[in-house]
């Protein structure tokens, strides 16, 4: 397998003595679509920074592209697009300056694709960045980010706030420029549903640590709810991988990932008068890893 | 990557502030110009150099801070740092490109007035050249500078701009404060070679540095009202610091409320070396504390009242005023005055003033708890013809007394003083015209003559000082000396009020009637000095130190001679006014201060309160 | 449900119904996970999973069909498929307490429906034609 696009290992990262990121392990394979999911401040931004080469980590290794993310932060962010979340632009410049503004940045920036791009995505060039409507203004985002042809893109949380239409408009565009050309694509969000459809591996960070890193597929696959009725030998105590456990009136609701037929059977055996299983919807399977009761019960 | 092209981004961003800016800067000068036109008066500078020198550092404030505030948006933040171009460079740039709109702003209304000054024919001022556009061009820099480095910290256009005014106002004053002398700070302007331009650079590169590393490593303060009220404070703060430190930092051993009943009476005199209190308890120190021990029957007032207040009419003269030369022989004490007297003639000019015919020497002696005179020989033949300002002044030195009544001095034997004799004739001292040293703006390195008095009896060194005194510290010459001898060269001090500086002259060798003498050294008083003293009432010298007693402030200066003229301590009391003052034989200091009520209201009986302040020599 | 499924069960469907007819061309994966701002290893997924039910049939170099019939797979594979199907909906007729009957009801129900609807498809086409 060829070398990951970015490669994270033991990341810490701290404000002062607010501990941001507690050891973050990532690996993101080339020309994937990589969704790295988490709650509003739990530290996405922050590691997006890093990766960025804006932050020193006070511990950990960043690479990008196989480069430090610290001290070849220049070569870095020539290779890399980013739109930040709810990305703000100069308002005061038409939109044809921004593009020539940015492009100033990259010795090889392909005015011929902006062009296209901007045509594509239906931006006036002549009205200036402050007036664009929300979704104008991240599809401008999404071409500045693109412009100089990177093969690693950085989107943090880049349809927040957009009306569910921009924000299909906005994904299928991820996919036809993006994943169509083999670029790989770290996509950061706190919405599971959206990022779906379009990620190949999903990340989730929780508390300033990965929490579950695989791919969709497995990630979907492997998380199962049993509904079981209490009784005295119940004891799971001892197994690994519960993400949530709770009691409602007489039954007992334990969430388990990467749930393979020795555990099934397992829980199946402790309990045996009567196990229900059940796959859950992605929102439910984001909730149990990020908010879910996870001490032994 | 293209550097014109971020360079015209900042430029194009800052296009509205720049035609307001230059709008404003140039909306006076025009108008100046073109009722200068209409009238036909020319064009006077001034507006220009108004507008440069007080809004356009201020304008480079706000220039330096919408330059920061339009990228250091938390969004737009991001934005700009994720383009692949050095941080530092980027924000190096943003800097210099302010600092040249700045500039440039600044420039418009210099140019103008120089095209127009040179369009009307005429020269702009050395001092508009010299003075005025260096300063304010550097002060823009200056505030454009800490405006920059503190609103990419604060991220915030008003407290950043706030802030950075008040901290150059806080380094303006700076100097004022430090033992840099106030006049160096304009100087500066002029030499360009001065430490405060130094000062000002480094404090400049220093605000232009921290913002380079606070926007790479994403260093902000959050601030808020609060916060902003701690910094003007803390300023503030430090300012009272500096102030106090450099004006109040002698200690004050005690503080002693004291009765008495007359005003302008002087409490404190010596005997010998001794002080006396109320000229009837010498005054010590003990454990840090007023110690008082009865001279030896109380005395009082030496001069009879009908003397001292002349029977409500001012056609008197008493020297000194209250009658405090004491000498002690024995066990007897002897007080020496002298009086004049005259009567009130017209002027030409029309006024009335007192016309002097008769002076007396008076000597009195404690017997029985009071003073009781025991001599008196008239002196007036020592006054001219035409005497309205009649000039008196004595001396003991040994047993002799010396009086010089006008232009004349008169020797007495006081070995015995109940029966004194006159050692010699009548001398004429001089009858050249006064010599006001400290009231002229000499040069250092100026050379000035005084004429010897031709006493007799007396040491040469005593001679010299003895004739110094008696030019410039007539006064006070019956009880201090303005002279010091260092290493057998004899120099003396004094308060030049004409140019607010504490000067030393330097004998340099004498003739047969003169000594030449030379301005050594100037002490220029600082901002802060000049503040609190109105009025040196005294100076004088004493055991290598120059004590200056204003009305409401005490400075004691050391005057080594190699060291030059250092200050050791400074005492104010602002509401107070020093009466009077003296040195201890162990160096500490009594002072007598007089607090007014001034705003007790009328039908109080406590309108004043006086105090002996014990005070540690420095 | 996953989104791949919700993919194939509507291409199922539509095949299933006479909307996509025997032949027709299908978009390319990148197409149509263009179109569906879903990502395209899913939609490969999806074609070669309805590839082994027979649904689709890909012809290299040249694209992806509507398959011609159902005829290679074996009944007892069609059963397990249909069976898999059903099991979803036989747990929410126990869940919600339906009874068999009605739920036998149903299905034939909805099983006319389909069958009428291709046939209406196949005549208007027909009918065009």
């Amino acid at each position: 397998m060829s070398e990951p696009a970015i490669k994270i290992e033991g990341l810490h990262f701290s404000y002062g003595k607010k501990q941001v990121l507690k050891g973050v392990n990532l690996e993101v394979p080339k020309g994937s679509i990589f969704g790295f999911l988490g709650r509003n401040g739990t530290g996405k931004t922050t590691l997006i920074k890093t990766m960025l080469g804006l932050q020193k980590p006070h511990s950990g290794k960043c690479l990008v592209g196989g480069m430090d993310s610290f001290t070849q932060t220049l070569d870095i962010r020539k290779r890399i697009g980013f739109m930040a979340e709810d990305q703000q632009m100069y308002g005061w410049m038409k939109v044809k300056q921004i593009i020539k503004w940015a492009a100033g940045f990259y010795p090889d920036w392909d005015y011929e694709f902006t062009d296209k791009l901007a045509v594509k995505f239906g931006l006036p060039m002549n009205i200036k960045v402050k007036e664009l409507s929300k979704g104008q203004n991240s599809s401008l985002a999404l071409l500045l980010a693109l412009g100089h042809r990177p093969d690693i893109v950085i989107l943090d949380d880049p349809t927040l706030g957009l009306d569910p239409i921009a924000r299909k408009d906005f994904l299928r565009h991820v996919i036809e420029l993006l994943q169509t050309d083999g670029v790989t694509v770290f996509f950061s969000s706190h919405l599971l549903y959206e990022i779906e459809p379009v990620a190949d591996h999903i990340a989730i960070l929780d508390k300033g640590v990965i929490v579950k890193s695989c791919t969709t597929e497995q990630l979907r696959e492997s998380v199962r709810k049993f509904v079981i009725a209490p009784s005295p030998q119940a004891d799971f105590s001892e197994m690994q991988g519960i993400l949530d456990a709770f009691q409602t009136g007489n039954t007992i609701s334990v969430t388990v990932e990467d749930c393979d037929e020795s555990k099934r059977a397992k829980i199946k055996s402790m309990f045996s008068n009567g196990t229900q299983e059940t796959a859950l919807n992605l929102d439910e399977i984001f909730e149990a890893y990020v908010i879910g009761n996870r001490g032994s019960k | 990557m293209k550097i014109q092209a971020i360079i015209h981004q900042q430029i194009s961003q800052l296009k509205w502030q720049i035609l307001v800016c230059v709008g404003l800067v140039m909306v006076l000068p025009v108008e100046e110009f073109i009722v200068g036109l209409k009238d036909g008066h020319g064009f006077s500078g001034g507006i220009t150099v108004f507008i440069a020198f007080i809004i356009a550092p201020l304008l480079a404030g706000l220039i330096a801070c919408s330059n920061v505030q339009a990228e250091m948006n938390d969004k737009l933040y991001l934005f700009w740092r994720s383009k692949p171009a050095g941080i530092k460079l980027m924000v190096a740039i943003k800097y210099f490109v302010g600092l040249a709109i700045s500039i440039f702003i600044f420039a418009c209304p210099v140019v103008f007035g120089f095209i127009v000054t040179f369009l009307y024919n005429e020269k702009v001022s050395s001092g508009m050249r010299m003075f005025y556009i260096p300063l304010c061009f550097v002060l823009a820099i200056m505030i454009y500078s800490l405006c920059f480095g503190l609103n990419v910290l604060i991220r915030n256009t008003a407290r950043g701009w706030l802030i950075g005014i008040l901290l150059t106002g806080f380094f303006l004053l700076l100097p004022f404060l430090l033992p840099l002398n106030h006049k160096d700070v304009f100087s500066v302007f002029v030499l360009l070679t001065s430490r405060y331009l130094i000062f000002i650079i480094i404090i400049s590169v220093l605000s232009f540095v921290l913002s380079l590393f606070a926007t790479q490593y994403d260093w902000h303060l959050k601030t808020n009202l609060k916060s902003l009220l701690w910094t003007i404070a803390g300023l503030v703060f430090v300012l009272l610091m500096l102030f106090s430190s450099q004006v109040a930092n002698i200690k004050i051993l005690e503080e002693k409320e004291i009765q008495t009943s007359f005003h302008n009476e002087n409490l404190l005199n010596y005997i010998g070396d001794k002080v006396v209190y109320k000229q009837n308890e010498y005054i010590s120190t003990n454990n840090d504390k007023i110690s008082l021990s009865n001279v030896g029957g109380t005395m009082g007032q030496a001069i009879p009242a009908g003397l001292s207040d002349g029977g409500g009419r001012y056609n008197h003269d008493v020297y000194p005023h209250d009658g405090r030369l004491i000498k002690q022989v024995g066990d007897d004490y002897y007080c020496f005055y002298i009086f004049a007297h005259g009567g009130i003639v017209k002027t030409d000019r029309g006024s009335s003033t007192i016309e002097y015919h008769g002076a007396t020497l008076y000597v009195s002696k404690v017997e029985r708890s009071s003073w009781v005179l025991v001599r008196e020989i008239d002196l007036s033949e020592c006054l001219d013809e035409n005497v309205y300002n009649v000039f008196m002044a004595m001396r003991i030195i040994e047993n002799k007394l010396f009086v010089f009544v006008d232009n004349s001095l008169v020797t007495y034997d006081i070995t015995n003083p109940e029966d004194i004799q006159q050692v010699d004739a009548k001398i004429n001292v001089v009858s050249m015209q006064r010599y006001y040293v400290f009231g002229s703006a000499f040069e250092k390195g100026s050379e000035i003559e005084i004429p010897i008095v031709p006493a007799e009896g007396i040491s040469e060194q005593e001679k010299i000082v003895l004739s110094i005194d008696r030019f410039y510290n007539a006064r006070n010459m019956y009880e201090s000396s303005i002279v010091d001898i260092f290493n057998g060269e004899i120099s003396f001090y004094g308060y030049n009020f004409s140019t607010d500086c504490f000067q030393r002259y330097e004998v340099m060798y004498r003739e047969p009637y003169v000594i030449k003498c030379r301005l050594k050294e100037s002490r220029q008083s600082t901002f802060l000095e000049g503040l609190t003293k109105q009025r040196m009432n005294k100076t004088f010298v004493k055991n290598g130190k120059l004590y200056c007693v204003a009305d409401n402030t005490l400075m004691v200066f050391d005057i080594h001679p190699d060291k030059g003229i250092r200050k050791l301590g400074h005492f104010v009391r602002l509401d107070y006014r020093i009466e009077d003052m003296a040195v201890l034989e162990d160096g500490n200091m009594v002072l007598h201060l007089r607090w007014d009520h001034l705003f007790s209201p009328a039908n109080s009986v406590e309108k004043e309160k006086n105090y002996l302040y014990l005070l540690k020599g420095p | 449900m996953p989104i791949y499924r919700q993919i194939i069960d509507q291409i199922r469907y539509q095949a299933a119904t006479g909307i996509l007819r025997e032949g027709d061309k299908v978009p390319s994966v990148r197409e149509l996970a263009a179109k569906l701002a879903v990502n395209q290893n899913t939609i490969l997924k999806v074609y070669n999973e309805l590839c082994r039910e027979n649904v689709l049939r890909i012809e290299r170099g040249d694209g992806t069909y509507v398959s011609s019939g159902r005829q290679n797979i074996t009944i007892s594979e069609r059963k397990k498929a249909v069976a898999n199907a059903l099991r979803e909906a036989a747990t929410l007729a126990v869940q919600l307490d339906l009874p068999l009957e009605q739920v036998s009801e149903l299905l034939e129900k909805e099983y006319k429906t389909i069958l009428s609807q291709k046939a209406g498809s196949l005549k208007n086409d027909s009918k065009e034609k």
